[in-house]
C-alpha cells in the first residue's frame, strides 16, 4: 500500500484512543473532593517541627546568653579582686604604724585561706554582691605592690608589736571579703579546668562514627526496619555535618474511597499498598542543643533497589446459589456480590524513578554508657520531596533511631 | 446497587444534574478518548492524566451548556467533538503557560523541498507518538492543529498569536521532520534486524 506518511499519521491519530487506566476515576473524584484538605499534612508537620526546633533553639540561646553575661561579670571582677587582696592590706598604710603589721596580717590571711577554701562551695552568685565594694576600695587606694615591699624592708619589726592587735582586728573586717575573692578565684580555676577536658575530648576526635537501627512507620502503620552507618564531622563547637549509608525500607498505603463499580464488569481501585526498599544516603547538619540533646536537619537520596506495589480492587461478581427444596423444586438465586481482590501492580506501571529525595528532621537524646561510647535515641521524620508513582503515594514516614557512637 | 445500563443520553442528563454515578460512567468511557488527544500534545506522561482531569473538570462544569444536535443519532459524535475541543484547548493553555519563550524557532532557515514518503508497513500509534515527541513544541502544536484537528492556518495564527505565514512554515517543517525521522528510524530498525 502506497499511502502518504502524513495521511497515515493523521488517520491513526484521529482514531486513536488510549485504554482506560485503572484508578483514574478514583484519583479524579478524590482530587475533586479533597482539593486542599488534609493531604497537605506533611507540610504542616514540617512547619510544626521547624517551629518546635526554632523555639528550643531560641530558648537555649537565651539561656546561653545569660550564662555568658554571668561569666563575663565574674571575670571582670575577678582580676581586680586578685589585686584587691594586696590592696586591702595596703589600706592599713594610712595607719601611723609601719607596715610590718600588715605583713603579719597578710600571713594570717594566708593561714585563714586554707581553712576557708571549703567555703568555695558557696554559691558564686551570692558572693557577687560584695564585689562592687572591693572595686571602690581599689579605686581609692591605687598602690603599687613594689612600693609596699620597699617600705617593708626598711621597717623595724620589734618596735611595733603592741599595736599589732588593733590593726589585726581592724583588718578582720575586710578579710572575709578578700577570702571570698580567693575562693572565687579557685572556683573559677576549677571551673575552667572542668571545661578544658571536655573541649579537648571533642577537639581530639572530630570524626565520630556510629551505627544505628531504626524501626520506622509509614502511613500504613506497618513497622519496617532500617539499618545504617553514619559518620559525622565536627565543623564548629556545636555544629557537625554527617553523612553515611543505610538500608531503608518504606511502606505506604493510599486508600481511595471507592464504591462499587457502576457496571457489572468494571473494577474500582480501592487502595494501593507500596513497599520501597533501597540504599539511603543522607547529608545532615547536626546541632547540639546541650550536652545530651541534639537535632538533625538534612536531606537524603534513596536509591531504589526494590519497589513493589499491590492494588486492591472492588469488583462485582455474579454468584448463583441453588438449594433443592423438599417438594422437588429447586430454588435458585443469583446475587451480585461486591468483592475485594488484590493484584500486584504490573511491572510496566510501577514508578520508574530510581531515586527518591527526602527531607529529614530528627531530635536526639544522647546518654553516655562508657568513656567512649554513647547511646542515643532519636525520633525522626522523613518527608519525601515529591509524591511517589502515579497514584501519588505519600512516602512520609517516621520512627525511632537507636544509635551507638564509638 | 447495580443500575440498568444507561443510554448515552441518560448519562448526559445525569451529568447535567450532577449525578456522581453518571459522571463516573462518563469519565470512564471518555478517559481513553481524551487521553489519546492529550498525548498528541504532551511529551510528559505524568502531566497527561492531570490534563485529562482538568479537561473533565471543565466538561462537568459546563456540560449544561452543551447544545445537543437535532439529530439524536449524532449526539455522541458531536459530544465527542465538543470534549475534544475542550481537551485540546486545555493542553494548548498548559503548553503556553509552561513556556514563555515559545515561538523562538528560527524562521530564516532554508526550507527543504517536500518529498513524498510512502510507508512500507503499518506504523503503530505508539511509534507515531514517539515521532511526534521528537518534534519541537511549536511544530508539533501546529501539526496537531492543522492536520489532526483540522483548523485552518488563519485560525491557528489567531489561536497561537503568530503570523499566518509562520504557521505555514511550521507545518511544512514539521512534516519534513516527521518524514526524515520516519526514514531514519526505519533504516535504523532494518540495520538492527539484520
Amino acid at each position: 500500500m502506497d499511502k502518504e506518511l502524513i495521511e497515515h499519521i493523521t488517520a491513526q491519530l484521529q482514531n486513536h484512543e488510549e485504554a482506560y487506566s485503572n484508578g483514574a476515576w478514583e484519583r479524579f473524584s478524590e482530587k475533586k473532593n479533597k482539593r486542599r484538605g488534609i493531604t497537605y499534612w506533611p507540610l504542616w508537620a514540617a512547619a510544626a517541627l521547624i517551629l518546635i526546633f526554632g523555639g528550643i533553639f531560641l530558648a537555649q540561646n537565651n539561656i546561653d546568653q545569660k550564662k555568658q553575661v554571668l561569666v563575663i561579670k565574674q571575670k571582670a571582677q575577678q582580676i581586680p579582686a586578685a589585686d584587691g587582696n594586696t590592696n586591702v592590706v595596703t589600706e592599713t598604710k594610712t595607719n601611723p604604724t609601719p607596715l610590718n603589721n600588715n605583713a603579719t596580717a597578710a600571713n594570717n590571711i594566708a593561714a585563714n585561706r586554707a581553712t576557708k577554701i571549703t567555703e568555695n562551695l558557696k554559691p558564686l552568685l551570692s558572693q557577687e554582691s560584695s564585689y562592687p565594694r572591693i572595686n571602690t576600695v581599689e579605686e581609692l587606694t591605687p598602690v603599687n605592690n613594689n612600693l609596699l615591699d620597699s617600705k617593708l624592708a626598711g621597717v623595724n619589726l620589734s618596735n611595733l608589736k603592741s599595736k599589732q592587735f588593733n590593726i589585726l582586728t581592724e583588718n578582720k573586717k575586710p578579710q572575709p571579703r578578700t577570702q571570698t575573692n580567693f575562693e572565687k578565684l579557685l572556683a573559677q580555676d576549677s571551673y575552667a579546668n572542668q571545661q578544658k577536658p571536655a573541649d579537648k575530648a571533642s577537639g581530639n576526635s572530630k570524626w565520630q562514627p556510629d551505627v544505628y537501627v531504626a524501626p520506622a512507620m509509614g502511613n500504613d502503620n506497618k513497622v519496617t526496619m532500617n539499618y545504617g552507618f553514619s559518620l559525622s564531622y565536627t565543623i564548629a563547637n556545636k555544629l557537625s555535618i554527617s553523612s553515611g549509608v543505610s538500608y531503608a525500607s518504606i511502606s505506604t498505603t493510599e486508600s481511595l474511597d471507592a464504591s462499587a463499580p457502576q457496571t457489572l464488569s468494571g473494577k474500582n481501585l480501592a487502595s494501593v499498598d507500596a513497599k520501597v526498599r533501597g540504599i539511603n544516603v543522607p547529608l545532615e547538619l547536626k546541632y547540639n542543643i546541650s550536652d545530651k540533646l541534639y537535632t538533625n536537619i538534612g536531606v537524603s537520596a534513596l536509591a531504589v533497589l526494590n519497589n513493589s506495589q499491590q492494588n486492591s480492587y472492588i469488583i462485582n461478581q455474579v454468584q448463583s446459589f441453588s438449594s433443592p427444596a423438599v417438594n422437588g423444586y429447586a430454588d435458585s438465586k443469583t446475587l451480585i456480590v461486591k468483592e475485594k481482590t488484590v493484584e500486584p501492580q504490573p511491572e510496566a506501571n510501577i514508578d520508574p524513578d530510581k531515586y527518591i529525595g527526602f527531607y529529614n528532621f530528627s531530635l536526639g537524646y544522647k546518654q553516655k554508657i562508657s568513656k567512649k561510647n554513647n547511646i542515643a535515641i532519636e525520633p525522626f521524620l522523613r518527608l519525601p520531596m515529591k509524591t511517589f508513582s502515579k497514584e501519588n503515594l505519600n512516602l512520609t514516614n517516621g520512627g525511632l533511631r537507636l544509635k551507638i557512637d564509638f | 446497587m447495580i443500575k440498568k445500563i444507561l443510554s448515552f443520553e441518560e448519562i448526559l442528563k445525569g451529568c447535567v444534574k450532577n449525578d456522581n454515578s453518571c459522571k463516573e460512567m462518563m469519565y470512564k468511557s471518555f478517559y481513553g478518548y481524551l487521553m489519546g488527544i492529550i498525548l498528541r500534545y504532551t511529551k510528559n506522561t505524568s502531566d497527561s492524566e492531570e490534563l485529562v482531569n482538568d479537561s473533565f473538570i471543565k466538561i462537568f462544569k459546563h456540560v449544561g451548556g452543551f447544545k445537543a444536535p437535532k439529530n439524536p443519532e449524532e449526539l455522541q459524535r458531536s459530544f465527542k467533538g465538543w470534549i475534544a475541543q475542550i481537551a485540546s484547548r486545555t493542553a494548548i493553555d498548559k503548553i503556553r503557560s509552561a513556556k514563555v519563550q515559545f515561538y523562538v524557532d528560527d524562521l530564516a532557515e532554508s526550507e527543504h523541498p517536500a518529498t513524498h514518503v510512502s510507508i512500507a508497513s503499518e506504523l503503530h500509534v505508539n511509534d507515531i507518538l514517539n515521532l511526534l515527541n521528537h518534534l519541537p513544541d511549536t511544530q508539533r502544536l501546529v501539526f496537531n492543529l492543522y492536520e489532526i484537528e483540522g483548523f485552518a492556518h488563519d485560525e491557528i495564527s489567531k489561536m497561537l498569536n503568530i503570523p499566518e505565514s509562520s504557521s505555514r512554515v511550521y507545518l511544512t517543517r514539521s512534516k519534513n521532520k516527521l518524514r526524515t525521522l520516519y526514514l531514519n528510524t526505519m533504516v535504523n530498525s532494518y540495520e538492527k534486524n539484520g
